[in-house]
């Protein structure tokens, strides 16, 4: 591989590295951002627990779990890879922004 | 300083541990949702389910946890992201921006489009010298 193109690999590991800190610094700054992340990911983790399980007692026990770990214990780490796998990856932003280091003049 | 290198190390494996249950929960999930789509009978879809939970989650997780994160990670995508990766940074080559700006704009003189033919010329009689065998040119 060229000169350049170790180059602009550097330039995305530092772009996806920026994009997956994002969403906790958010989270820091501002507490609505916060709340309604948390409230987004509790919501979804519900709804994917039902998708697989049906409405019935385990989904209820089961979620409570996952929201514990994931959304009260961890919720900077869940944002982050719920916004970078979820929101960035599953619309293709990622493919945007690769393709937009390609055009940074150097 | 040392007790504080220790605590960061703990919970870092604190952390791994808490996310490693999260994904055994999950891949159970994903096994009960499996089995219950495709046995009718219940006493049936529960003797599976607790043999396949066994076996896959904690007999074997050092092997299915790896092919589970794998499998999740394909389906959210990520093999269309690594393919975007290397292949963008694989293009990259010695051509500069402005290069690459030039060949791609209109062409706005017949000055601009004369030195477009005698660059294309120019990579053509390379290409002809690097692909015969001794490497001369005519």
């Amino acid at each position: 591989m060229s000169q350049r193109g170790i180059h602009l690999m550097v330039l995305i590991f530092v772009a996806l590295f920026v994009l997956l800190l994002l969403p906790p610094i958010i989270m820091a700054i501002f507490k609505p951002a916060d709340l309604l992340i948390r409230i987004l990911l509790t919501i979804m983790i519900f709804a994917t627990v039902r998708n697989m399980l049906g409405s019935n007692a385990l989904t209820i026990v089961i979620s409570s779990v996952l929201v514990y770990i994931l959304v009260i214990k961890y919720a900077p780490i869940t944002a982050s890879l719920y916004i970078f796998f979820f929101v960035l990856l599953a619309y293709n932003f990622i493919a945007a922004v690769m393709w937009g280091l390609t055009r940074l003049p150097r | 300083m040392l007790w504080l290198t220790l605590l960061n190390i703990l919970l870092f494996w604190e952390i791994i541990s808490d996310f490693m249950l999260v994904l055994k929960i999950f891949a159970i999930i994903t096994i009960i949702s499996f089995v219950l789509n495709h046995v009718e009978s219940k006493p049936l879809a529960a003797i599976l389910i607790v043999a396949i939970s066994w076996f896959v989650v904690f007999e074997w997780w050092q092997f299915f946890g790896g092919i589970y994160l794998l499998y999740t990670l394909i389906t959210l995508g990520i093999s269309g992201m690594l393919v975007d990766f290397f292949f963008i940074s694989g293009m990259a080559g010695d051509r500069t921006p402005q290069q690459v700006a030039d060949d791609n704009s209109p062409v706005s003189s017949s000055l601009d489009l004369a030195q477009r033919k005698e660059r294309l010329e120019a990579a053509r009689r390379i290409h002809a010298m690097k692909k015969r065998p001794g490497g001369m040119m005519r």
